[in-house]
């Protein structure tokens, strides 16, 4: 991984210098409330299992609850824009411009490393963020990236590059108000999607907000991408239950091949694809007219905080239960 | 104001109990509810997937007339929270407690009932189309007010060339489960500053109706004669409606104040 030289201290209207010098006369006694030492954080980008495992079918809280099993060959994901900050004291912060795209199915065991901020004082940062980006040349290409797929992000604009395979041994795709029900016991599919979004006010599951910094030690934390929301049955912001579908994509393949395409779901009307009770669109984002549209604002909501922690996207609250 | 409590409203308990410890005073709201439907209307065509005999897939747009959308509406609660969802909003900004009923084709406004509000902006909002699911209860209950226990009844005719059937559809909608919301997040945006203003659901059928693919119900039906069509609640269009009221095509919420006397 190419190291950055992005990553840096920002203070508004101060110099460098003069924070430093008020730092040092702070550890100095200066000043009473000053924290003591300082530390270094590291954010790295982590991915839930249901990206390089896959969701299985079956009947428990994770499962695809209709039978198909879904497999993830690719997942790619532009991120950056890492943010550290304390609400009550907004200067100095931590802001990194760097921007990576990552295949997040093939991430090392300790994740992949988007950020690192040095001198950071021992005390609880409360605000952490970061933005899933519309891919650019200025981001940086992870090796597990093909130029190929690089290029087709940076041409569209594009947030995620998501391809994978959904089999279910007595599967059929039924396409809404069509003809019958035809076997179909593998179905694939590829969605460039552009949807960049900013989380913030990023919350561990437990609730504690942002990073806690010790002196001279290395927290780390991690920004995590969920594979799961494009199954989800609703648009959850809490603890309410939640199934995971997958029946919808494969009623997507108006064509018969087998494959389903942005065209094809974005020519799918979701009164189609989502019938109540089995789906509730209520509390998405925005109007949810087709299949695309599911599609964009389920993967909307997919960044998370150290592994089941929650952000704010765009402002707005989502949790749920694992 | 706390949401899913039986009983006594909690903001009611509140004033009762600590009036002038929060140091901030509640007002009345009214809120009403008007139609902004204007029939008739065209629904353009959406030849479905496949079109076999007996089905009409001529070209052109459907005409359609409404003759009855009645929607039942409320209990209503608006948040300070950029969304509305009882985990992120548990006590309300501003709510009302009733379930009235709106003509949606009929522009005379109506009074669905009065609540309260503290001042503050509300960007959010949460309600129920007249069926509530509190957690003290194991199954959904329509309020009396509902017609017929329904969140919408609507009648109508649609008309393409030579094509023309009656459609009905009861509607029901009911949160997940129990202690949330038939709506949930819809955005808001209003600033309450004190008393004389009130509040108004406009709703426009019009909107819920046009996302109904008529082709598909035409086609449905058993033969070209069949000149009544019930929606039943696994059709596409059941669903398409339902979609439209939870989602897609949200009734519109507006403030209003009245002069200072």
């Amino acid at each position: 991984m190419k190291k950055t030289r992005n990553d840096r201290m920002f203070a508004r209207g101060a110099a460098v210098l003069v924070v430093s010098a008020s730092a040092l006369l702070g550890a100095c006694g200066g000043d009473d409330d000053a924290p003591a030492g300082s530390g270094i954080v590291e954010v790295r980008l982590e991915a839930e299992g249901s990206i390089p495992d896959g969701i299985a079918a079956g009947t428990g809280e994770e499962n695809i609850v209709d039978g198909w099993s879904v497999e993830y060959t690719k997942y790619l994901v532009a991120i950056g824009h890492v943010e550290l900050a304390r609400a009550a004291t907004p200067d100095p912060h931590f802001h990194s411009e760097a921007e990576f795209v990552v295949d997040t199915t093939s991430l090392p065991p300790t994740g992949f490393q988007l950020a690192r901020f040095e001198n950071v004082s021992a005390e609880r940062w409360d605000e952490f963020g970061y933005e899933i980006v519309a891919a650019s040349a200025a981001a940086t290409r992870d090796p597990s990236v093909t130029q190929a797929d690089y290029d087709e992000m940076v041409a569209g604009g594009l947030t995620y590059l998501i391809e994978g395979t959904m089999t279910k041994s007595d599967g059929e795709s039924c396409v809404p108000g069509g003809a019958a029900c035809r076997p179909a016991t593998s179905i694939s599919f590829r969605l460039g999607v552009p949807v960049p979004t900013v989380f913030s006010d990023c919350e561990a599951e437990e609730g504690a907000p942002g990073v806690s910094v010790a002196a001279s030690t290395t927290t780390s934390v991690n920004a995590t991408i969920h594979g799961d929301h494009l199954f989800f049955s609703a648009f959850p912001t809490g603890e309410e239950a939640l199934a995971r579908r997958a029946q919808w994509l494969a009623n997507a393949d108006t064509n018969g091949d087998n494959a389903v395409t942005r065209a094809e779901l974005e020519a799918a009307p979701s009164a189609g694809l989502f019938p109540a009770p089995d789906y509730s669109l209520t509390g998405a984002p925005f109007a949810i007219d087709n299949g695309w549209d599911f599609v964009v604002a389920q993967v909307k909501t997919q960044g998370h905080f150290q592994g089941e922690g929650g952000c704010l996207w765009d402002g707005m609250g989502h949790d749920h239960a694992p | 104001m706390s949401n899913r409590v039986p009983g006594v409203p909690l903001l009611l308990a509140l004033l009762l109990t600590a009036c002038g410890e929060t140091g901030q005073d509640s007002y009345p709201l009214r809120v009403e509810g008007t139609g902004t439907t204007t029939p008739p209307f065209v629904v353009p065509a959406r030849l479905p997937a496949s079109c076999a005999a007996p089905c009409a897939c001529d070209a052109g747009d459907w005409q359609v007339t409404l003759e009855q959308a009645d929607v039942a509406f409320g209990p209503l609660y608006l948040c300070a929270s950029e969304r509305a969802e009882p985990d992120l909003c548990p006590e309300s900004l501003a709510e009302m407690l009733e379930v009235g009923v709106i003509d949606a084709l009929d522009p005379t406004p109506v009074l669905l009932g009065e609540g309260q509000a503290f001042t503050g902006r509300a960007q959010s909002a949460m309600w129920d189309y007249g069926r509530s699911w509190l957690f003290t209860q194991t199954v959904v209950r329509p309020d009396p007010r509902a017609p017929g226990g329904h969140s919408l009844v609507l009648r109508g005719t649609a008309t393409k060339g030579s094509t023309s059937f009656r459609f009905a559809a009861d509607v029901d909608v009911d949160a997940s489960e129990a202690g949330l919301y038939g709506v949930q997040s819809a955005p808001v945006l209003r600033d309450f500053a004190g008393p004389r203003e009130s509040l108004q659901v406009q709703i426009d059928a019009g909107a819920w109706v046009s996302r109904i693919d008529f082709d598909g119900v035409a086609c449905g039906r058993a033969s070209d004669s069949e000149a009544d069509v019930t929606l039943t609640r696994t059709s596409i269009a059941y669903n398409a409606i339902y979609g439209a009221m939870t989602n897609a095509r949200l009734p519109t919420i507006v403030g209003q104040s009245s002069p200072t006397p």
